[in-house]
């Protein structure tokens, strides 16, 4: 038994080359029926996400554990994050979502080519996102917000944070690096499976009556416009800005 | 997955709700606020554009009561993270510490 | 759209396997093994790697009791002491005692319990066997080369900072044990609320199902943040930032608080598993139903509930606030009510039974005995005036071990004697075996009775040396500890005997109810030929009858 035969079914492999596998073909042997396949998946993804929850909030918790420590100072280290990009950023993933939930829309009334083109919408804007995060990322290197690669100790004591305090700014940019790096690497893989999914789409894998892997990505889509909803106010809007 | 299906409007108008609440939150970041007052201000307009994404773009309204669970589950365990782990962060310098040896 | 509400199938033909075919013949080859889909012969996989893990932990703490044999220890220098107890550590919580019960047993018989022909995800389910062995032979390869010295718990700053040793890739392996373990509780969860059989409401699950369901839970829920905490302290140690060293800032204690957010949840990822297999061996050589099922189960919910609340009792002098260990302690007293309650409804159901002393029985007897005992000795590490004084010594080594080892391990032993015929359709010798429970038995108590009495008396844990008063317990508790290998090495011997030359058995060797028990032994391929509509409950003994037959 090859790989391929072990993880396909034979109707499953004739199907991608020949896009007219039938939507029962997809049940697997477990399951009732299909409907009962893709509640369970997406009622699967959704656990999964749970645990995604609990994987992101405990690097909150560190922020905020340094915060208590000395919030002053790291209100003043968020005020040297570049807020306009971040921004953006949140508007580009609110955006995306908005087209991942009308691509799942369009599944649903078996508008074939819709799904595909909102598909590619979202990977897109998903794309957009980490082109301006890496802007950002350049941004801060020029800037010396690299604690422990590029920074400047007698920038941030000029800019009024006492000596002794300079420990909380490092690692308030550590956690910065930490949450959008992690936040990054789960876009990417978004990315990827949304690219994933709209060649199938393309390739007539999904209809009306099966779009679950649809649905599964589209929450993970949306668990990570979330996340960022939350990275925003947390790393970027911590102090008073002034334009 | 459900058999009730959103009419696309509705998400339309829930983005613009959502761009909405993200240009009231950068707003609010100019307001001179105490440092809490910019953390319990951010957090809960996160928490609102949050509940709008869950709910509607995430469809948790037609899915079945155990969602619901996992996902109140999850909400309520980072809470306990926090809350517990800020137990001893918020009464630092406030309180003695335990003994040790 | 809820699982009662979804449209059955069509009538649609079923294919009666082949005469003879089970799950073990159905097709041959190393291939076949190793890209299954079916969850029982990857539990099987499970049980070869985790037995494989359980002996390279004894051999390394075999090394240790041996050193401790002599107060000024002259057999392994201060710094090899240190990685093996740290191998010790490591191996037998991340590698044997987390996944065991879940994933040998679990795997084998939860889909079997509930009268399903797989679990929900089954690729996901192979995945997680893949991600333990990978994480098992990266944290092993760290291990044995070089080593790791900062115990199994890593505390910074000595594991970001101090230390010299393999700390990086010894952590890259526990954090895909620890997706390993995320990912087999998400298929149970989804599989305990999704693919149960018609007629099987949730309160006529058996209680091992409800015991790998909160297991679960906890796993969903604190993985996640273990592997957090763990990365971070990657991080720090390759980019020695200091968020958790005090010289530059940092907090170390925020390492232990996310560190033991996991770590005490797993330790009742542990020990559920167990109180599941107990509930089930007890009514069957009891012949009697469980006592109190409604309470059992909510109990084991309860345990997974405050497990979550109790973690800082483990840092009780670390420097935390005196107001957090109060709370801390107060929910630790908590956390042994639903536990207790537990041991009175298992006593309860032995009450008038009708009791066989079967090898299962023997071993869950044992557990009782020891959990209870080990589960007390908890509410004096819970006191903190008390915890003042035993922390850091044997006390508390002896309190987890009567809960683990003598709790978890004699449990799984049991499950392993009482599923042992439906995994592989063979008995095994009753004298052997009942010899081998009675040698665990008297082992265990001489290795770690002993150390209660040191450690109260001030004996320190992780010390190469120890005070020369201390000895004559130290040489007790090593001899006590070559009886319990060869205690453990014996079921080796005679069920992999019984593989070849042990009688074949029928479905039922036990007499038990549950629906795994009406299925062959080995069971089919696609376990049921037609799928169990359920009419009782699960440990109806007074019928006679198994728990899908009218």
């Amino acid at each position: 038994m090859s790989l391929r035969d072990t993880l396909f079914t034979q109707a499953e492999q004739k199907a991608l080359f020949d896009h007219t596998f039938l939507a029962r073909d997809r049940l697997e042997e477990q399951y009732a029926s299909l409907p009962h396949q893709s509640e369970t998946a997406a009622f699967g993804m959704w656990v999964f996400l749970a645990t995604e929850v609990m994987f992101f909030g405990t690097l909150f918790v560190a922020v905020g554990a340094y915060w208590i420590f000395s919030p002053k100072t790291i209100e003043r280290a968020s005020l040297e994050l570049n807020w306009v990009i971040g921004g953006i950023n949140t508007v580009v993933l609110l955006v995306s979502s908005l087209m991942m939930v009308l691509a799942i829309h369009a599944a649903q009334l078996n508008r074939q080519r819709e799904v595909f083109r909102y598909l590619v919408l979202t990977a897109g804007l998903g794309i957009a996102f980490l082109c301006f995060k890496a802007l950002e990322y350049y941004l801060d290197y020029r800037e010396n917000l690299i604690p422990g690669f590029k920074f400047d100790d007698a920038e941030w004591i000029a800019r009024g944070v006492d000596a002794s305090q300079l420990g909380y700014v490092k690692m308030f940019l550590f956690l910065y690096w930490t949450m959008t790096g992690f936040h990054a690497i789960h876009v990417t893989i978004g990315i990827g499976v949304v690219v994933v999914m709209a060649v199938l789409t393309r390739r007539g894998h999904f209809s009306a009556e099966y779009y679950s892997p649809l649905d599964v990505t589209g929450l993970y889509w949306h668990f990570v416009d979330i996340v960022w909803i939350f990275v925003f106010p947390t790393l970027y809007l911590l102090g008073t800005h002034t334009l | 997955m459900s058999s009730k299906i959103t009419p696309a409007n509705t998400y339309i108008v829930v983005l613009i709700a959502l761009l909405v609440l993200t240009v009231l939150t950068v707003g609010v970041s100019f307001v001179p606020l105490q440092p809490i007052g910019h953390v319990v201000a951010g957090l809960s307009i996160a928490a609102l554009k949050a509940t709008l994404v869950v709910l509607i773009f995430m469809h948790a309204l037609h899915s079945p009561r155990i969602t619901w669970c996992v996902i109140v589950a999850s909400i309520a365990w980072v809470l306990i993270l926090f809350s517990l782990t800020y137990a001893d962060y918020l009464t630092r310098g406030s309180l003695p510490q335990m003994p040790g040896h | 759209m809820t699982i009662a509400t979804l449209p059955l199938p069509a009538s649609q033909p079923v294919e009666p396997p082949a005469e003879g075919s089970n799950y073990l013949n159905v097709s041959y080859g190393v291939v076949s093994w190793l890209l299954t889909k079916d969850h029982k012969r990857i539990a099987i996989l499970y049980l070869i790697s985790v037995t494989a893990m359980f002996l390279l932990g004894g051999l390394a703490i075999s090394i240790v009791r041996l050193h401790l044999m002599t107060p000024q220890g002259t057999l392994v220098s201060a710094d090899t002491y240190n990685r093996l107890f740290t191998m010790h550590g490591v191996i037998m919580v991340f590698f044997f005692l987390v996944p065991v019960a879940p994933a040998v047993l679990g795997n084998f018989c939860l889909p079997l319990m509930i009268g399903a022909k797989d679990l929900a995800f089954p690729r996901i389910n192979l995945l997680s066997w893949y991600l333990y062995v990978i994480g098992g032979a990266w944290t092993l390869f760290a291990m044995l080369t070089e080593g790791v010295d900062t115990g199994w718990t890593f505390y910074a700053p000595y594991s970001s900072q101090a230390t010299h040793y393999n700390v990086v890739p010894t952590l890259i392996g526990l954090v895909l044990a620890g997706f390993s373990s995320l990912f087999t509780g998400l298929n149970f969860i989804v599989t305990t609320h999704w693919l149960r059989a018609p007629g099987l409401t949730w309160f006529r699950l058996p209680i091992f199902v409800w015991a790998m369901y909160a297991t679960s839970f906890i796993s969903l829920l604190a993985v996640p943040v273990l592997a957090m905490a763990l990365i971070l302290l990657m991080l720090e140690r390759l980019l020695h930032i200091g968020i958790f060293d005090p010289a530059l800032g940092g907090d170390p204690l925020l390492f232990q608080h996310l560190f033991w957010f996991y770590s005490h949840p797993a330790v009742y990822i542990m020990i559920l598993p167990g109180m599941g297999i107990v509930s089930e061996v007890i009514p069957c050589f009891a012949r009697k139903s469980l006592f109190g099922y409604t309470f059992v189960a909510y109990s084991s919910l309860a345990i997974a509930f405050l497990s979550f609340l109790v973690w800082a009792h483990h840092m009780f002098v670390a420097g935390i606030t005196l107001y957090a260990a109060l709370v801390f302690s107060c929910l630790s007293f908590l956390v042994a009510v639903p536990s207790a309650i537990k041991v009175f409804n298992w006593t309860a159901t032995l009450y008038k039974g009708s009791i066989a002393f079967e090898t299962p029985m023997l071993f869950c007897l044992g557990f009782v005995a020891l959990f209870t005992a080990g589960g007390l000795t908890g509410l004096f590490l819970a006191t903190l005036g008390v915890d003042i004084h035993v922390h850091d010594t044997y006390f508390v080594i002896a309190h987890f071990h009567f809960i683990m080892v003598g709790g978890m391990v004699m449990a799984y032993m049991g499950g392993l004697h009482f599923w042992w015929p439906k995994m592989t359709g063979r008995m095994y010798s009753q004298w052997w075996s009942r010899l081998a429970a009675l040698i665990i038995f008297v082992g265990f108590f001489l290795t770690f009775l002993p150390q209660f009495i040191v450690g109260y008396n001030g004996m320190p844990r992780r010390y190469y040396q120890y005070v020369p008063e201390f000895q004559v317990w130290n040489v007790l508790s090593s001899a006590g500890a070559s009886i319990l290998a060869v205690g453990y090495l014996l079921p080796l011997g005679y069920l992999l005997y019984s593989l070849r030359y042990g009688p074949r058995t029928g479905s039922n060797p036990w007499g038990a109810t549950g629906l795994e028990w009406t299925t062959t032994s080995p069971p089919p391929r696609d376990n049921f030929a037609v799928t169990p509509i359920v009419v009782r409950g699960p440990y109806e003994y007074d019928t006679g009858k198994a728990q899908n037959e009218p």
